[in-house]
């Protein structure tokens, strides 16, 4: 396989984790926490979406409906249990509160589902919508032992994904350029106090923030059962990448956060593509590199928002 | 407890000071110098050993002092985590991180590792080992701290949280040198029995191993604490608040502040690379399941409830989230065979739910736990 193909992966990857990262780095702007139970959302979405397909016998397509709803559902009330009543207190009980509520879902998880991994056919559960497999007949360029162009295929699963991604994207900047809501959540992102004095119910703009984060994890929580599977540390293995993302995107920025997210994808799965394999083993590290070169090098992110003291 | 309070130079005025000396005369009964009385734990675990004595314990008898031994390691990852939460105000969210590099220091350097078993081992001398670990850890203290102490607090922790996360991956994945997820087996243990390859065989057969290596590695403990103690009692300590109450202002005294952040690091990596190290020697193994994401839940549950900045609250703490640790372990075939109510599966997921529940409970109705001043809690306000 080419490197055209690793970047078509590498799209696909990025696109997950970009629908992620955009409600991951929603929090962060305008609840200003580090939600490390935010995977945990995704798991939620991958569980009711596999209920509902593997189960319930639904098709994908009401599949992800019903579980976005769920989890916005689900994930709002886990919030408003947990993080809500803390919100005044700063960002280091709010990242602690979360690594503890982390812990607490991921065994809530283990104990109703069991350890095991949750699959679905992708196949069958694409009704109305034939599964291709498209390919793509590119000719080889080889430098060096790499063949930079080459033929690729792309599949429907991966198409669904990538479009999701970007149209969800674009959701996200209509609701944030164009109506009150969206502008009343920028404004309690760069100035709380200013906001609340201008008459932006602060209170208020933080639930529809966690509403609209949880609804992308459910969004991101079916993909990745399509992708992989459902299991209790589904999403625990994604958060890395998504924190990853979201900073180098300029925390709080869903643009910065979607060309994090692709430039995060797409230099992992060509990295271990067709440089040095072993990396596709050990997926944590390879995040945790990217997430601390880019702490030290750019920790203001594309976009621009100052993390160090 | 209540010396070091008044050397702490005082802002708080009237009934404040008064309550917190009293608070804390709860626990002053411990005799002052726990070093003194370290040594000599230690020096009786010897003279003990060569006595002709054995007996056979109970089989709850090795749950418990596994459980107790676990206690004790992690209460020395505890003191260093102390000193940079407690004191400092820095949020180490992956101290054991540097467990596990002792752990595995140790086991790589002197692990004789059976052909039959996974993984690599050099098979050196123990103290080499436990030489390696520290310093592998102090290492990983420099490395780390250097390049993420200027970040904001938030961010700190993610970082070493997933520097202890990485290493926990790298172990369970490669099975050279690391084996895997079974670990290497073949360390050098503390104490063995009789004719064993121990550092300190017994004199007589029975069950007493466990025991005599939990009384030496509390003698250690008690060493350590005095060390800390002091530590957090002195001028040097009192900076190290200063730090958490005010960055700036302690930098505008003519402080070094990431130099004193970066020394706080050393001191905890290189506390607990002792603890990996010994528990390797407890052990005689090192295996990811010791060094995961659980056990830094468990140390900063045991620091909260007892009171972040107050060592001696903080291991009360440890020992009371420990102490569930026993009794859940004590209840887990009762429950998971005898009654069969659950499987082994769901009853270890219950536990870990509760553990996390504890944390979020603590956090949001007693951030400064039951020993501590919620004053001297700059990043709780």
């Amino acid at each position: 396989m080419g490197l055209f193909q690793f970047i078509v992966f590498g799209l696909e990857t990025g696109a997950l984790i970009a629908i992620a990262a955009m409600g991951f780095t929603l929090i962060y702007g305008i609840v200003n926490m580090i939600n490390f139970a935010y995977g945990e959302y995704l798991t939620i979405g991958a569980y009711v979406a596999w209920g509902l397909i593997a189960v319930g016998g639904t098709n994908i397509w009401v599949g992800l409906l019903v579980a976005t709803v769920v989890t916005t559902g689900l994930g709002w009330l886990v919030s408003r249990v947990f993080f809500v009543p803390l919100h005044d207190q700063g960002p280091i009980p709010l990242l602690l509160t979360s690594i503890g509520l982390g812990f607490l879902l991921r065994n809530v998880f283990a104990f109703f589902f069991d350890v095991d991994r949750r699959f679905i056919s992708v196949e069958e559960a694409y009704v109305g919508v034939p599964t291709v497999t498209t390919r793509v007949n590119l000719p080889s360029v080889t430098v060096g032992g790499v063949d930079l162009l080459g033929d690729f295929f792309v599949t429907t699963n991966m198409l669904v994904t990538m479009l999701l991604a970007v149209g969800l994207l674009c959701g996200l900047h209509l609701l944030l350029t164009q109506t009150d809501l969206g502008i009343a959540m920028r404004a309690t992102a760069s100035n709380e106090p200013l906001a609340e004095l201008s008459g932006v119910p602060a209170y208020m703009i933080r639930q529809y923030t966690w509403l609209i984060a949880s609804g992308l994890a459910g969004v991101g929580g079916v993909l990745l059962l399509t992708r992989e599977s459902a299991s209790p540390i589904a999403g625990f293995d994604q958060i890395l990448l998504i924190l990853a993302a979201a900073i180098l995107g300029g925390a709080g920025s869903v643009y910065g956060a979607t060309l994090g997210a692709a430039i995060i994808g797409v230099s992992r799965q060509v990295v271990a593509g067709l440089g040095v394999p072993i990396l596709s083993d050990v997926p944590v590290s390879v995040a945790f590199i990217i997430l601390v070169a880019i702490l030290l090098l750019r920790p203001a992110g594309i976009a621009g928002r100052e993390v160090s003291s | 407890m209540s010396d070091e309070r008044r050397t702490d130079g005082g802002v708080e005025v009237g009934g404040k000071e008064t309550l917190a000396v009293n608070r804390e005369g709860l626990l002053s009964s411990v005799p002052g110098n726990a070093a003194g009385a370290g040594v000599a734990l230690m020096a009786a675990t010897i003279g003990f050993l060569a006595l002709p004595v054995g007996f056979a314990l109970p089989g709850f008898a090795f749950i418990v002092m596994e459980e107790a031994t676990l206690f004790v390691l992690y209460a020395m990852v505890l003191l260093g985590l102390n000193l940079q939460f407690g004191d400092t105000g820095l949020i180490n969210f992956g101290p054991v991180l540097f467990l596990g590099l002792g752990l595995y220091g140790m086991s790589l350097i002197s692990a004789d590792v059976p052909d039959f078993a996974a993984g690599t081992g050099l098979g050196l001398f123990w103290g080499a080992g436990l030489v390696v670990g520290i310093v592998g850890a102090i290492a990983g203290g420099v490395v780390l701290g250097v390049s993420s102490l200027r970040l904001r607090g938030d961010y700190l922790a993610v970082t070493t949280l997933a520097a202890a996360e990485i290493l926990s991956e790298l172990v369970s994945t490669f099975r050279t040198p690391f084996g895997g997820n079974r670990g290497l087996v073949g360390v050098p243990q503390l104490i063995s029995e009789p004719g064993g390859d121990g550092v300190l065989p017994l004199a007589e057969t029975g069950g007493l191993q466990d025991l005599a290596t939990l009384l030496f590695f509390a003698g250690i403990l008690l060493v350590a604490y005095e060390g800390f103690r002091r530590l957090s009692a002195s001028p040097y300590g009192r900076v190290l608040r200063s730090i958490q109450a005010d960055e700036d202002a302690t930098r505008g005294m003519g402080k070094s502040t990431l130099r004193y952040k970066i020394q706080v690091f050393i001191y905890g990596a290189a506390v607990a690379g002792l603890a990996g190290g010994l528990m390797g020697m407890f052990f005689g193994s090192a295996d990811p399941a010791l060094i995961s994401i659980d056990v830094t839940v468990i140390i900063w549950i045991g620091m909260m409830i007892g009171g972040a900045g107050n060592h001696r609250g903080a291991l009360a703490g440890l020992a009371i989230i420990m102490s569930f640790e026993l009794v859940v372990r004590l209840l887990n075939s009762l429950v998971t065979q005898q009654l069969g109510l659950i499987d082994a599966t769901q009853f270890n997921a219950l536990r870990g739910a509760l553990i996390g529940l504890l944390l979020i409970l603590v956090i949001r109705y007693r951030p400064e736990g039951l020993f501590g001043d919620s004053e001297k809690l700059e990043v709780f306000k």
